[in-house]
């Protein structure tokens, strides 16, 4: 028996020893797809769906801009602690990790789109793909430099060349680089090409992308007014050549997914502490109360009295415009000199006893803010319009007069309401009567600019997209802000212009990172990015 | 879910109070602190699930065929299969999920296998009178698999119940590997009068996960052993040996599909597919070598009553693979070197001796020494430090890393700022300026070993052991959340009046908790303990008792106790020995981890006739 054992196993034991050319298979991942086999277009859902959710939600918008643009306020306290970072430019234990998520998303993003750029150049019917992978990857290393500063820009992406501590360019060489290579993307569009397909944005409309793309470079020339006028002209007239949104039909907003791809802005609203302690700020009520505007009844609900009822997300508030109060920026529950009871306009507290919310009458965004799908406002026709009108009164050249783009630019941010859904539909008439209404001051430019950028300052807030109006206001100054002065703050009582670089740069890129600090002057919340001149 | 919380407590605060840590009627955690990721442990302890279970086989068969006496072939097979099934959820009511309603982590299955089939062919000659020769030549053949299938889910339908069916959304995960090594190899030790022992032995491997052409490589060894008591005789020295070796060995990157791009193609958004590209970068890599030399001495005194043995040894890698995190700005956030080479050599010692023997007692007792200096070589062409792990509390301010020319990995954190006079530099506001991100010790000890001592008396036997260990930092976030919020000792000083630095006045929290940011070289502490690590009392019964039991032949009995005290450290706030887990990349960093605890058992051996 033994012998018949041992030659069975000395015959296995032949048998089973494969050759080498079977190594090549062994080591192929039969789950996974390698260039090959993969299909570039797959990837573009997932390189949108980044760029919106990084321009929101915790990687700094909700947590950072949108208080330090004092469109929102909150008191800070218990479990969402964190909005110290944004309401009175106070550090909280994961601030360190906040600030750097705008840099690592997108700079996974521009990866992405990278890697896609070059699986579509490797197949010459998907040139529109790879236009179109280029004008993201521009659109998300424009996002992180007007957040950081100096980054890289002419060496980033090319680890598989051998980069892997790209320096980091000087943004005022940045952005006329981002600028030719988004015309040269665009140019390279073609309609009679094959269009893409996966594309939650345009359904694969080429012709949109190229507005998209037009209409972005108008947005970022506009932001050299300060620095370079004559380029802003420049990239201005040749956008308006090449065809911008024509009409709300054409712009770029992303209904996000709510299952895999939740809007990061609900997610966080959705956090019964946030839900408690994020609210519309005095500024913006006032002002939405002052003009009567119609969005004030669709955005801004107060919730039913009592705490527990403030910590529930299902309940719907109250939305009566003559009801809505803003919270004003820089208080706090600590009972001491800067507790929100010593607020001049203290509204008391809803509930009462132990179910008392100190901050319950104030006004929180509605239920359409809390949809898991809810979109995200990549760039509207409206604000595109109201770019315009400022260009227009300071004397640039462009298709219409400052009123004329105002009025577009009005109608248009409050028709983009609809996206939220049903309920966030102003109709038409409303829309129309409130827009002659309320036409441009045009007594001088400085009102005018005034009233365009304030009208602005709300609108993007309204859209929750307060990356970008925090940035109009760096590069307008207006609407005239006043910093909260509170102690501890990292910003020395200024409201921050920037973001500081993320921690992990000192490991891996220390050299590069330590020349970009030397030439922008310092790595703090108030170093000036190139553009941010005055 | 990290359990831990209540380390942050202000110590005079009763945790005992948030008990059962939620509400019964509706289940929700009971949060007791200002941030709702901080877990309420209580919450943890009687509403969390975690099961693990895992079966494994270890199979062997083997089988020796001899053809004469002398000349043999023999074949061996061994498979060695872990099944795992794991449930991780986060339990209904967890503060920071939504709606409360928690989510399901994984319900996973999966296995991982390992299966050797071996064959040798080998013999012994007699050369001649004197000459000895034990031969033999080799195949292995080496499969390893790995495959895991789970399901996951956001936030659950109806409360307790964890399972798939009962999640709003579910998720999938899959992962599968498969690696491959083939070798040949054979061994010849001669010896002549059995006092003076030659071994070569070569070894040739081709791995799998390597890329076609830079896939083998031939790995040879020898070592000497000279037994010169055979010529030396005397009462004091009884036994000595004197070895040499000198060996290499090789070794591959252990993950299989590294050597391309791969992409991902599972996801939906809004019903479109959607995938993406990864971030780890692949690399063209080749087997690495080991190199060792080594050179020892034994000796044994007295006729045995005392061991001495020495050994020195110098160990050098090649073309190590070092996984290290690159800047996402490439591109790419990870990816492997090649390159790397790191040497180690050291002395070690042990010292063993039966210090008293008498009819009824008797103690022995051995101590062993390890000193050991470690350097980095080489790690990428530019000799660029190799990043490993860090930690939430610092992040990227504090890491650690192989950094050419020194002891690896080291500590990398910021300093003080400082002028000079060397004294500390403060801003406008009083608080000390960051300076430069430095090295601040290595994570591996300098020294270390054990004394081990036992005592036996009639049928009873005692033992002891103790550990040391010297030389190495740990970077510890304990440290850092200790000092952030007021816990650590160090921050008692200030807290009335502030703190005063050429003249300016910060108030105690601001300054501690903005130190603990910016010089991020106050997390690192010293690793150096002594450990009382095993006490064993046993008592072995008579074997008399057993002469007429058909069954037994003796019983003994043991009480054993293990990591009873740490007689020495100068980490005044952790265990020095607490790491994150297993994982190399983040060895000597702590985490907030709780110290091993005292374990106490029972051994009961039977010894059957």
């Amino acid at each position: 028996m033994k012998r018949y054992l041992s030659i069975f196993l000395f015959i296995a034991a032949f048998v089973s020893t494969s050759c080498e050319g079977d190594f090549n298979e062994i080591n192929t991942d039969p789950n996974r797809a390698s260039a090959d086999v993969f299909e570039a277009d797959l990837i573009l859902p997932n390189v949108l769906a980044g760029y919106a959710n990084t321009s929101a939600g915790y990687s700094g918008s909700i947590l950072f801009q949108s208080m330090w643009t004092q469109s929102m306020a909150s008191t800070s306290s218990g479990g969402a602690n964190y909005y110290s970072n944004g309401d009175k430019y106070v550090g909280s234990s994961s601030t360190v990790s906040y600030i750097q998520n705008v840099w690592s998303g997108n700079y996974t993003n521009a990866s992405r789109a990278f890697q896609m750029k070059k699986l579509a150049d490797a197949d010459p019917a998907l040139s529109n793909l790879s236009n179109i992978s280029e004008i993201m990857r521009v659109l998300l290393l424009a996002f992180t430099t007007d957040i950081y500063g100096d980054i890289p820009y002419s060496e980033a992406l090319q680890a598989e060349d051998g980069i892997v501590r790209p320096v980091y360019d000087r943004q005022q060489d940045i952005y006329p680089a981002m600028l030719a290579d988004l015309e040269t993307a665009i140019l390279g569009l073609d309609d009679s090409a094959l269009p893409p397909t996966n594309d939650p944005l345009y359904g694969g409309d080429v012709s949109k992308w190229r507005k998209l793309g037009y209409s972005f470079m108008l947005k970022y020339a506009m932001r050299l007014i300060d620095v370079d006028p004559a380029t802003a002209q420049e990239y201005l007239s040749k956008a308006v050549a090449g065809g911008i949104f024509a009409s709300s039909a054409d712009e770029a907003v992303l209904p996000m997914d709510r299952d895999f791809f939740p809007n990061s802005n609900t997610s966080a609203l959705l956090v019964v502490d946030d839900l408690y302690e994020v609210r519309w700020s005095t500024k913006m009520i006032d002002y939405l109360t002052t003009n009567n505007d119609p969005r004030l009844a669709i955005s801004a609900e107060v919730p039913p009295p009592g705490l527990a009822a403030n910590f529930s997300p299902n309940l719907v508030g109250n939305s009566d415009p003559a009801v809505q109060v803003g919270l004003p920026n820089g208080f706090d529950l600590n009972g001491g000199p800067t507790d929100i009871s010593n607020e001049p306009n203290y509204p008391g507290a809803t509930g009462t006893g132990d179910d008392a919310a100190p901050i319950g009458a104030y006004s929180r965004p509605t239920g359409i803010y809390r949809e898991l799908g809810a979109p995200i406002f990549m760039l509207t026709y409206g604000e595109l319009n109201l770019i315009l009108a400022d260009a227009a009164a300071r004397g640039f050249t462009t298709p219409g007069t400052a009123a004329e783009h105002y009025a577009l630019g009005l109608t248009g941010v409050m028709e983009s309401m609809a996206n939220y859904g049903e309920s966030a539909v102003i109709p038409d008439a409303d829309i129309a009567a409130f827009v002659a209404a309320n036409p441009l001051d045009v007594s001088s430019e400085a009102a005018s600019l005034e009233m365009i950028n304030t009208q602005f300052w709300a609108s993007t807030g309204l859209m929750m997209n307060f990356v970008e109006t925090w940035s109009n206001w760096r590069r307008t100054e207006l609407p005239m802000l006043d910093p909260v002065v509170y102690p501890g703050n990292f910003s020395g009582g200024q409201i921050p212009l920037r973001q500081l670089y993320p921690a992990v740069e000192a490991g891996t890129n220390p050299d590069n990172l330590a020349a970009a600090i030397s030439n922008m002057g310092g790595d703090t919340w108030t170093t000036r990015v190139w553009w941010d001149a005055n | 879910m990290n359990s831990n919380n209540f380390l942050f407590l202000a110590p005079n605060v009763d945790h005992t109070l948030f008990s059962p840590g939620f509400d019964p009627i509706t289940g929700a955690e009971t949060t007791f602190s200002d941030d709702i990721f901080v877990t309420n442990p209580y919450f943890i302890a009687n509403q969390g699930v975690n099961s693990r279970n895992r079966k494994r086989t270890i199979s062997f068969l083997s089988t020796k065929y001899d053809f004469t006496d002398k000349i043999y072939a023999l074949v061996r097979l061994g498979n060695d299969v872990a099944n795992e099934q794991n449930l991780s959820v986060e339990p209904w009511g967890t503060a920071y999920t939504r709606n409360l309603a928690g989510n399901l982590g994984a319900q996973e299955q999966n296995s991982r296998s390992e299966f050797n089939l071996e064959g040798i062919l080998g013999g012994s000659f007699q050369l001649s009178e004197d000459f000895e020769l034990d031969a033999l030549a080799g195949a292995n053949l080496r499969k390893n698999e790995f495959e895991t299938v789970s399901v996951g889910g956001n936030e659950f339908v109806l409360p307790y119940l964890y399972s798939p069916f009962n999640v709003v959304d579910i998720r999938r995960g899959y992962d599968f590997d498969q690696r491959e090594v083939q070798s040949a190899y054979y061994s010849m030790d001669f010896s002549y009068k059995r006092f003076l022992t030659l071994t070569t032995t070569g070894r040739y491997d081709t791995y799998s996960t390597l890329p076609e052409g830079n896939r083998s490589i031939f790995a040879p060894s020898v070592t000497g052993a000279f037994t010169f008591t055979e010529f030396v005789k005397s009462d004091v020295l009884t036994y000595g040996k004197f070895r040499a070796s000198y060996a290499v060995t090789s070794g591959d990157a252990n993950e299989a599909y590294i050597d391309r791009l791969y992409f991902n193609s599972g996801n939906t958004f809004n019903g479109i597919p959607s995938g993406s590209s990864p971030t780890r970068l692949p690399s063209a890599l080749s087997p690495f070598t080991t190199e060792e030399f080594e050179i020892g001495l034994d000796m044994k005194f007295f006729n045995n009553r005392i061991g001495l043995d020495m050994a020195y040894f110098n160990k050098t890698s090649q073309n190590e693979i070092l996984n290290t995190s690159f800047s996402i700005t490439s591109g790419f956030g990870s990816g492997d070197l090649a390159t790397g080479s790191i040497r180690n050599q050291g002395l070690e010692v042990l010292l063993s001796a039966v210090a008293v023997q008498t009819e009824d007692f008797s103690w022995n007792t051995s101590f062993n020494l390890t000193s050991l200096q470690n350097e980095v070589l080489k790690t990428d062409e530019n000799d660029n430090p190799v990043l490993r792990g860090q930690n939430r509390a610092t992040l990227g301010n504090a890491r650690t890393a192989f950094v050419v020319g020194e002891a690896g990995p080291q500590i990398l954190a910021f300093d003080y700022a400082r002028d000079a006079g060397g004294n500390i530099q403060v801003d406008a506001e009083g608080i000390p300026l960051r300076g430069e991100f430095t090295e601040f010790g290595s994570i591996v000890p300098t020294l270390y070993g054990g004394w081990n001592n036992d005592f036996s008396y009639k049928g009873f036997n005692f033992s002891f052991l103790l550990d040391y260990n010297f030389g190495n930092e740990v970077l510890s976030a304990t440290e850092f959340y200790s000092t952030f919020r007021g816990l650590n000792q160090n921050t008692l000083v200030g807290r009335e009046g502030g703190i005063t630095t050429n003249g300016i006045n910060v108030p105690a929290e601001r300054y501690y908790q903005e130190l603990a940011q910016r010089i991020t070289g106050t997390s690192v502490v010293s690793g150096d303990f002594i450990k009382l690590r095993q006490m064993i009392l046993g008592y072995t019964f008579p074997s008399s008792i057993f002469d007429n039991n058909k069954v037994l032949k003796g019983i003994t009995l043991s009480l054993i106790g293990r990591n009873l005290a740490i007689l020495h450290r100068k980490a005044k706030n952790i265990d020095p020995e607490n790491g994150f887990g297993s994982n190399v990349g983040f060895l000597g960093i702590e985490g907030t981890s709780l110290p091993a605890g005292r374990t106490f058992g029972l051994n009961v051996n039977f010894k059957i006739k």
